[in-house]
């Protein structure tokens, strides 16, 4: 028999004494990414319209392309009233040894990982991200795509910090 | 030799600029080929030919004219003060990958035919990321090739000299006694052949029937000429069914044994064994893989099977491992043709806890799910209705039609519904297994501690009905669990408990 080794314990656990990670407190974006998803929500419509103009003038009559452009309308005040219950949603939480991001109105997602799962993270900044003064904050795990997350809309300084942060706690693990 | 060598930026050899230009020349060719053929084919005009001919000098040129560029843009370097190696490539859009020494896992040189022509090597370097898992330098000469395996060997060495020295003492006490061996027989083989191809097998059949179904229906509407021709045409139908039956028959045969060819080849000699620590699989005709099972690195293990192999006594077994030295193997290994007590065995050595457990909770998913799945299934019959209706594209008759789609919507209620009630999730102390599949059964066994990360997602109209899809995340695969009741959140906090408080290695 295996000699027992020490500080060795094996309690019971109550499942509903364990953390939730659904009851922490959620600290949000900046309001800034929601101008950037507005300008990117309105490029796209710009784009379309003009697309749409340029085969009307060839196709449709008054009333088909009134019909058209009432649906375009709608979807576009849908998009830009998603992107702002979008931001509302964004919410990320940093506890002892795990990150906690959530994101999405109408589909919800919220992604918890562990600190001694993380293989790297990373800052990047885009274009509009650049002109707007903000960043996004990258985090990888060796889990593929769905299991990375990114965090958009922080202030560089603070994107920064959240990520040296992060690297201590990875480091911690690998010692 | 220099300490410091290829510190500064290197270009590939020259001959690299060759390589790029074949192989691009070659990617370009298998593309088009077909276009080719058919202008070809198609007996073109004269200024057609002078143009394609114009049109091929010019991509040519371009394609130089990219490979000089490509091979200009492809810079290495090691940056000894950082400890990496740092790779350069991109004409448009440029990448940037540095390797860091410690997580180089190995170093080795390939060669293809036109490498060998050109006496160049590729030096490929493994590393143990999640995105990148190997860099590939194409065309380095001999001397650079076997200079920089060394340079980046030795520092790697160097760098992880701690951990290889712990490997080689628990290496000297491996015990290499071989506790059992499977081996999987040229019967077993066979039986593995012809129970996968079922489905083909049946579409096969399907086909037959509506040939048939045609022909007879064809006849049926000319039923009103003479009797002389009567009697012609229908010793003619039989013929004709005749010959179709001899066709379907022959079909069948060729695509079993297409599939049983495929069998033989991928798993011909299919070997387990297992020592004290590890496992080994030996398989495959053509090139033989050799892969070694250690419980560490398995992230996911999948059991299938389905009637007809359950009553053969086999079932498949899919590992998913995390990336590790060998670079043939993929991240996933199939074995399949394993009877019930190998499965067990095999199970024992991976999970050799699995057997004890203070709680065991049981998940089914949420009617909704069932709701989605019949709508989806009812989607051929919503496309095929109109289709004939509208178009006459299906010739049928109206009986025909309500017989088919009957059939179908009968035969798609029964399937979703048991393939539902078979669905399940189970979470015990340290496993999480999730069930699916009424005729191709799935077993998907996860460790808690091996998850990467835990999604929860909730789409807005599973808010009042307290629904939500839970994904855990490993390195080998997701597994997903949909429309289950939020009772299962104390357990994804569990699940997290699990691999916080963890200070195994999850690789």
């Amino acid at each position: 028999m295996d000699p027992i080794a020490k500080d060795f314990s094996n309690e019971q656990i109550d499942l509903a004494s364990l953390p939730k990670y659904e009851s922490v407190a959620f600290s949000s974006v900046s309001s800034t990414y929601l101008i950037k998803m507005n300008i990117q929500t309105g490029i796209f419509m710009l784009v379309m319209t003009i697309g749409l103009s340029i085969f009307w003038f060839f196709q449709l009559d008054h009333l088909q392309s009134g019909i058209v452009f009432a649906v375009l309308l709608v979807a576009f005040i849908f998009r830009f009233w998603n992107n702002y219950k979008l931001l509302q949603s964004l919410g990320y939480a940093i506890r002892e040894k795990d990150i906690i991001y959530k994101r999405g109105f109408i589909f919800s997602k919220t992604t918890v990982i562990p600190f001694n799962r993380v293989q790297h993270a990373s800052i990047s900044r885009g274009v509009w991200d650049k002109l707007l003064g903000i960043s996004s904050l990258n985090i990888f795990t060796a889990g593929g795509g769905g299991s990375d997350i990114t965090i958009p809309g922080l202030e560089p300084e603070l994107a920064v910090q959240l990520k040296e942060a992060i690297a201590v706690k990875i480091s911690d693990y690998e010692s | 030799m220099n300490p410091e060598a290829y510190g500064n930026p290197q270009r590939q050899s020259i001959a690299g600029i060759l390589l790029i230009f074949i192989s691009s020349l070659y990617k370009l060719f298998r593309t088009f080929w077909a276009l080719g053929a058919y202008l070809l084919v198609s007996g073109p005009s004269k200024t057609t030919l002078i143009y394609t001919a114009l049109g091929l000098v010019l991509l040519v040129i371009l394609t130089l004219a990219y490979s000089y560029l490509y091979y200009r843009k492809f810079i290495f370097y090691i940056d000894y003060k950082r400890e990496e190696l740092v790779l350069e490539k991109g004409i448009f859009s440029t990448e940037s990958t540095a390797i860091p020494f410690d997580k180089i896992q190995q170093v080795y040189f390939k060669r293809s035919i036109l490498q060998r022509i050109i006496k160049v090597y590729s030096l490929v370097i493994e590393t143990a990321g999640s995105n990148q898992k190997e860099v590939e330098i194409k065309a380095v000469s001999e001397e650079d090739a076997n200079k920089l395996s060394k340079i980046l060997l030795k520092a790697k060495a160097e760098k992880t000299e701690v951990d290889s020295l712990e490997n080689e003492s628990t290496h000297s006490e491996e015990n290499d006694e071989v506790f059992w061996t499977h081996k999987v027989g040229i019967l077993t083989l066979l039986k593995i052949g012809i129970s996968t191809n079922y489905l083909r097998g049946l579409s096969l059949v399907f086909a037959f029937v509506m040939t048939l179904y045609n022909r007879i229906n064809t006849y049926f509407k000319d039923r009103m000429e003479d009797v002389e021709v009567y009697f012609d045409q229908f010793s003619g139908i039989l013929q004709s069914i005749g010959y179709l039956a001899v066709l379907f028959v022959l079909l069948l045969l060729l695509s079993i044994s297409i599939t049983i060819i495929e069998v033989f080849i991928k798993y011909y000699g299919l070997k387990i064994q297992q020592n004290k620590d590890k496992m080994e699989v030996e398989m495959g005709l053509k090139t033989n893989t050799k892969v070694s099972l250690q419980p560490r690195r398995l992230q996911l293990m999948r059991i299938k099977t389905n009637p007809v192999q359950q009553r053969f006594n086999l079932y498949e077994a899919q590992i998913s491992l995390s990336s590790s030295e060998n670079e043939l193997q993929k991240n996933k290994i199939k074995i399949p043709g394993l009877g019930k007590e190998i499965v067990e065995k095999i199970k024992y050595f991976l999970y050799p806890e699995s057997s004890k457990t203070s709680f065991s909770s049981i998940f089914r998913p949420d009617k909704l799910l069932l709701f989605r799945k019949i709508s989806l299934a009812m989607f051929p019959v919503l496309i095929f209705l109109p289709l004939w209706y509208f178009t006459a594209f299906i010739n049928l008759q109206l009986w025909a039609v309500l017989a088919i789609s009957g059939l179908y919507i009968i035969g798609a209620l029964t399937l979703q519904i048991l393939a539902f009630r078979a669905r399940k999730l189970i979470i015990t102390e340290e496993f999480l297994q999730k069930k699916t599949g009424f005729w191709n059964k799935t077993e998907e066994t996860l460790e808690l501690f091996k998850i990467q990360s835990i999604s929860v997602k909730q789409p807005i109209w599973y808010r009042r009905k307290n629904l939500v899809n839970v994904v855990f995340h490993t390195a080998g695969g997701d597994l997903r669990f949909y429309a289950v009741n939020t009772g299962i959140i104390q357990y994804v906090n569990y699940v997290l408990y699990k691999a916080e408080v963890s200070s195994k290695n999850w690789m």
